[in-house]
């Protein structure tokens, strides 16, 4: 059994990783970086309930990818803002086991880090308020120059990995004793998990506040996922797909560079219809005659919200002033509960292609597993 | 004697009137510059327009637009325009060219008055290497105006009269302008939007210098509707990521209007559409025919507009002079001032009509009635003293070198508050980390929030963005509101999740604004932007989506 995966965000990853579990050879094609890579590094959207034959490969695909499930996972943003999530990067700090204690917030002069407006922000938070739990400021030096105030968070995260860095981090932690634990911003490290090996040095959770987009928790997932793929043996073949083609035998994906890929299936995990997937086109041309246009040809029901789409009579285009902004997430391809596309034998889709409401890491992940073990037990 | 209204003809008579030594208060029930004057098309132009048939006001324009040039000068920046002939080849291209060249030779007698620059005749080769992106032309002519950030102008008016002892009360809706059992006006009664307080000020004139508004503030005063009537016209545009062009680009739209493609500050700016407005004018939204209008106006002559990211509309209404039975372009942009004892109401006056470029001249002759009619007050001087920041000029790499700013963020400072940004630096120099970019688009930094809620009235995110174009840019606010939010929150004695809120507000009401001009580009970041937010805000980012609160459903 061949199936090839188009995207390796969370959902490509996820489809990939079920069909090598259920036996089959994988080739997975993706072309630039999309919503996975550039996430907070929190998981939001549907759980698990405990009996749910999926868990134990979810488990273990979420260790693969370094996060950590947990329907309980508090999380602080960099906006000032303590969440719940269904789970996180490990790097990030989970406030939960910490309510009633004294979190210490790092404080560095950076721009992008105004760590005393965020201190009371946290502290006035709901959570803060309802556990009594603590926040407090501690200065860090952590600039090494003073240009570092205005370098990426990517780049700053860098800078810890450099060899000294590490263990210089981990003895200012050591003489700093006291708090229960500390927050940081997202700079934790990129290719190395700073942050367990902080915590291990501290004795204490050491962990960052989400991360902005195309910040260092995208770039873990990155990192982790190529080490999976490479793990699992599955070819990956770096190229943007054009089409998609059905013969009564197999599917196959059209490539930019005229390549044709073929399968026994295929699974669909190119992110958004707006976004990534398929293209929106023409809401401001006047020389295109649709909508919502499908690049990928030869591609069945699209649906927005549930429904099916309706032709847009416009030469316009949607309005999206009409009909509002969230028509760009609720855009998506119609599939079967097994992830089938509707119309389309050997054709699977997953992740914020079927438009879930909204699109979330953990939709990704479950309708990645749910489209990869299909895929891989089709027969038609 | 009390100005109801903080768009600038409000300001500028509030500042003129401070400045010829009478006590003025000034009430505004949203924001300065929330209307027209903060959403106009952002020039000073030396109407040529007038030129064929009324060469006096292009006279009076363009001498004024010297004098505005002279009390802000930071705040004016040159917008060359490009005027490309398309239609037609051969004789009937070369006599069009000629007509123009004709035309502009004219206005160019007037350009000394306002430091502008003579214009030029192009060749066809000309045309394409100043601006490649254009299709091939027949030639062209370029002239010179100057752009300028309305809602700067109109807090430089009201910064300076407060300094000089005005009152000003920004989100602060009068309820009523009271009158004598004569019909006389003496005052007004008033409500704070923010704290529900309701006062009464008394005064020996009231001034109605509410723009469109201005019918609807006549009724406050017992008036008929017409008396102060006007025929408001909606004027949307279309702002992009970027400057696309070089030059301002005239050109026709399908109905034969003029309309734009402009470079303005950061950005490229189409506009501008005129129509009939019957609508809320304190909540003005641009909509996707009028967006798809311009695009398909300038896409004709500039085809990559298509490619462009298109970032925001603005819309703001105009208050036109009334006329029945003609189409909108046509209707005058003159203004006028109403005197209301023609109605029974003694000592209030309606300042009606009028544009961005003539605001301190309508503002110096509604002055002069009022110094008329109290028989006092001093010479005008609002064209010689300058405004607030526009008395001397600062080097940019001086912010640099002292406040450890970027190049950029100092240009862009010193451009919003020419010498008042030397205050800004003393902010950074007190505390470096107020030298922190907190708007990375724009820039703008945190001293300069800071500031403007300290200075300049901002007592919300839209405020502080209004003043220094936080979260206008590419983002959207995506990485600056929240951040904003806490700023003003902790400054004004509110908690972070007021200030969340806030920001929430603000980020709700660009995407509202911007949902009309989404392109294909645009629409792949916006899913992003939707996701980032929702991990960064948590619920409260997905609240449904939707009109803000009927806005004068408090007063």
């Amino acid at each position: 059994m061949k199936v090839l995966v188009l995207g390796a965000g969370f959902a490509g990853v996820a489809a990939a990783f079920a069909a090598r579990r259920a036996g089959a050879t994988v080739t997975l094609v993706h072309g630039t970086a999309g919503a996975s890579g550039l996430y907070a590094g929190s998981v939001d959207g549907p759980a698990l309930p405990e009996q749910d034959p999926r868990k134990s490969a979810l488990g273990e695909l979420a260790l693969a990818l370094g996060l950590r499930l947990s329907a309980g996972t508090v999380l602080a943003t960099r906006e000032g803002v303590v969440r719940t999530a269904a789970g996180a990067d490990t790097a990030l700090l989970d406030l939960a086991p910490l309510a009633g204690k004294r979190i210490a917030l790092v404080d560095v002069p950076r721009d992008d880090w105004d760590a005393p407006l965020l201190l009371g922000s946290f502290a006035d938070s709901v959570w803060a308020r309802a556990t009594g739990t603590r926040f407090e400021l501690v200065p860090l030096d952590l600039l090494e120059k003073s240009s570092q105030r205005r370098v990426s968070p990517f780049d700053f995260a860098s800078s810890f990995e450099r060899a000294e860095r590490p263990a210089w981090l981990s003895a200012v932690l050591k003489d700093r004793a006291g708090p229960d634990a500390w927050l940081f911003g997202p700079w934790l490290g990129v290719k190395r998990d700073l942050a367990r090996e902080l915590t291990v040095a501290a004795g204490v959770p050491v962990g960052e506040v989400t991360s902005p987009l195309g910040g260092v928790a995208g770039a873990r997932f990155e990192a982790r996922r190529d080490a999976l793929l490479r793990s699992l043996a599955v070819e990956v073949v770096a190229a943007r797909a054009r089409a998609v083609r059905l013969a009564s035998s197999s599917a196959s994906l059209l490539l930019e560079d005229a390549r044709e890929l073929s399968a026994d299936a295929l699974v669909l995990a190119a992110g958004g219809f707006v976004s990534g997937a398929l293209r929106l086109s023409g809401a401001l041309s006047g020389a295109e005659a649709a909508g919502f246009e499908l690049s990928l040809a030869g591609l069945p029901p699209v649906q927005t919200h549930g429904e099916p789409i309706r032709p847009v009579s416009s030469l316009f285009g949607v309005d999206l002033a009409a009909r509002g902004l969230k028509l760009l997430e609720g855009v998506g391809l119609a599939a079967s509960a097994a992830g089938e596309v509707l119309g389309a034998p050997r054709v699977f889709a997953a992740g914020d292609l079927l438009a879930p409401q909204p699109p979330s890491v953990g939709h990704a992940l479950l309708s990645g597993l749910v489209a990869g073990a299909g895929a891989a037990n089709f027969s038609s | 004697m009390i100005v109801i209204g903080g768009g600038v003809n409000g300001v500028g008579v509030l500042r003129d009137a401070t400045l010829r030594g009478f006590s003025v208060s000034l009430f505004e029930r949203n924001d300065l510059a929330f209307g027209a004057s903060g959403n106009s098309s952002g020039m000073i132009h030396g109407g040529p327009r007038y030129l064929s048939y009324d060469p006096d006001v292009t006279y009076s324009s363009c001498l004024d637009s010297g004098h505005i040039q002279r009390v802000a000068p930071h705040l004016l920046f040159r917008i060359p325009f490009l005027m490309p002939v398309f239609e037609h080849a051969g004789v009937q291209a070369k006599a069009t060219l000629a007509a123009y060249d004709g035309f502009f030779t004219l206005y160019d007698k007037y350009q000394p008055l306002k430091a502008g620059k003579p214009h030029a005749r192009l060749s066809k080769s000309d045309v394409q290497l100043l601006e490649p992106g254009l299709v091939p032309s027949q030639g062209g002519v370029s002239f010179d105006e100057w752009g300028i950030d309305g809602a700067r102008l109109c807090v430089a008016n009201a910064r300076d009269a407060l300094e000089r002892g005005a009152e000003v009360r920004v989100h602060t809706t009068v309820l009523e302008v009271l009158r004598r059992e004569d019909g006389s006006a003496y005052g007004v009664r008033y409500r704070d939007r923010r704290s529900g307080e309701v006062g009464v000020r008394t005064a020996r004139l009231v001034v109605n210098a509410t723009g469109a508004w201005a019918p609807l503030t006549a009724s406050l005063g017992g008036l008929a509707p017409g008396a102060a009537r006007l025929r408001p016209g909606k004027g949307i545009h279309v702002f992009l990521d970027r400057r696309v062009t070089n030059y301002a680009i005239a050109t026709k739209a399908i109905d034969g209007r003029q309309v734009f493609l402009m470079p303005w500050q950061n950005l490229s700016v189409l506009g501008t559409t005129d129509d009939d407005y019957y609508g809320d004018l304190d909540d003005v939204l641009a909509t996707g025919d009028e967006v798809r209008y311009l695009f398909q106006a300038v896409e004709r002559v500039f085809p990559s507009i298509r490619e462009a990211r298109a970032i925001g509309t603005w819309g703001g209404v105009r208050p036109t002079l009334w006329g029945w039975g003609m189409n909108e372009d046509r209707l005058s942009r003159e203004h006028d001032i109403l005197d209301h004892a023609k109605d029974g109401a003694a000592g209030l006056y309606s300042m009606v009509g009028g544009k961005l470029a003539s605001y301190r001249l309508f503002s110096e002759e509604m002055t002069d009635v009022i110094a008329q009619r109290l028989g006092r007050g001093s010479a005008c001087q609002s064209h010689t003293l300058a405004l607030p920041g526009g008395d001397e000029t600062v080097d940019p790499m001086q912010l640099v070198l002292e406040g450890g700013m970027e190049a950029v963020t100092a240009t862009r400072l010193e451009y919003r508050h020419g010498s008042r940004s030397l205050r800004i630096l003393e902010r950074m120099r007190r505390d470096p980390r107020e030298a922190a970019v907190a708007c990375a688009c724009e820039p703008v930094t945190v001293a300069e929030i800071r500031y403007v809620i300290d200075q300049e009235l901002a007592t919300s995110v839209e405020d502080v963005s209004r003043r220094t174009r936080l979260g206008l840019g590419a983002c959207g606010g995506m990485r600056c509101a929240a951040r904003c939010g806490r700023i003003v929150a902790a400054a004004t004695g509110q908690s972070p999740a007021q200030g969340l809120a806030m920001a929430i507000r603000f980020l709700r009401a660009a995407a509202r604004r911007r949902s009309a001009a989404i392109g294909a580009a645009q629409a792949r970041s916006e899913a992003l932007a939707l996701a980032s937010l929702r991990a960064e805000l948590g619920a409260a980012a997905d609240e449904p989506e939707g009109a803000p609160p009927v806005s004068g459903a408090d007063s």
